[in-house]
């Protein structure tokens, strides 16, 4: 008889220190989900130019994220408007615009049009339809 | 005294503490199972407008669905990715770490602070982030 409660005795001790039911007894673990959407940025609005010497000046309206809110600024892209080969912008319009101009300085002579692309950070939209030809 | 145990004896008495802790154990797990689904609670949070950069405030919903009072000590949030190109790790939600008091069935909000990384790249855009909640919680 000793031996089965020295059995019980154990069997006891051995069950007291099993953590299951201590834990489920007082901490109390959840999970759920849900979802973060992200902005869809607008595309860029279609630019208007106007030409002095050989600066053009640029000028468009500002474009929108669908979700309300305004892109922190916009990429100006000028073409070659009779073979439609992208140029490089001169440095006071490249890059991200955080306004709604620019002026293009000691632009080539030739036909170019430029297209307006909203930007945030990486983020790019889509680009505006090309401008109107502009005769430098 | 004493006492001399035969080796069946030893046998049986070992066999008797495996059988008797194992159920024990069982008996402790499938309490906590039980007691989870009818005691946990649930955490739900949905929140749009994320753009490089942007801070915006999560409010959890935390539902006690237990017919006592609990409290909520910690939540935490695991971001997955939204699509190939646009990784979790670009938006990043904070912890709650406190002692919130939600009553027996009842409800409250946890607001915690959700941001896009500057950096996040374009396929980010328009994305969807699913977020999974871990919190726990006292009596």
């Amino acid at each position: 008889m000793r031996w089965f409660a020295l059995t019980v005795a154990i069997a006891a001790a051995v069950a007291a220190a099993c953590p299951g039911g201590a834990v489920a007894g007082w901490r109390i673990v959840a999970s759920g989900g849900a979802a973060a959407k992200a902005k869809t940025l607008g595309s860029g609005n279609r630019p208007t130019g106007s030409v002095s010497g050989r600066r053009v000046t640029l000028t468009w309206t500002a474009s929108s994220y669908a979700e309300g809110g305004a892109p922190a600024g916009y990429v100006v892209r000028r073409f070659d408007a009779a073979s439609g080969v992208e140029q490089v912008v001169g440095a006071s319009c490249s890059g991200v615009i955080n306004a709604l101009t620019c002026t293009e300085n000691s632009v080539a002579k030739g036909s170019w049009q430029y297209t307006i692309t909203p930007a945030t950070a990486n983020w790019r939209g889509p680009q505006s339809v090309r401008s109107l030809t502009i005769v430098v | 005294m004493k006492t001399k145990l035969s080796a069946p004896s030893l046998v049986l008495a070992a066999a008797a503490v495996l059988v008797l802790s194992g159920a024990s154990a069982l008996g402790s797990l499938g309490a906590g199972h039980r007691a989870a689904a009818r005691e946990g609670f649930t955490i739900r949070g949905h929140v749009g407008g994320l753009y490089p950069g942007a801070r915006k405030r999560l409010s959890l919903v935390i539902h006690n669905r237990s017919a006592r009072v609990i409290h909520v000590r910690s939540i935490t949030t695991r971001v997955r990715d939204a699509r190939r190109g646009c990784k979790g790790k670009n938006v990043r939600v904070s912890r709650y770490s406190g002692r919130l008091r939600v009553g027996p069935r009842g409800w409250q909000r946890v607001p915690v602070q959700i941001r896009m990384l500057q950096a996040a790249p374009d396929a980010c855009k328009k994305a969807v982030f699913r977020l999974k909640f871990h919190g726990t919680a006292t009596r």
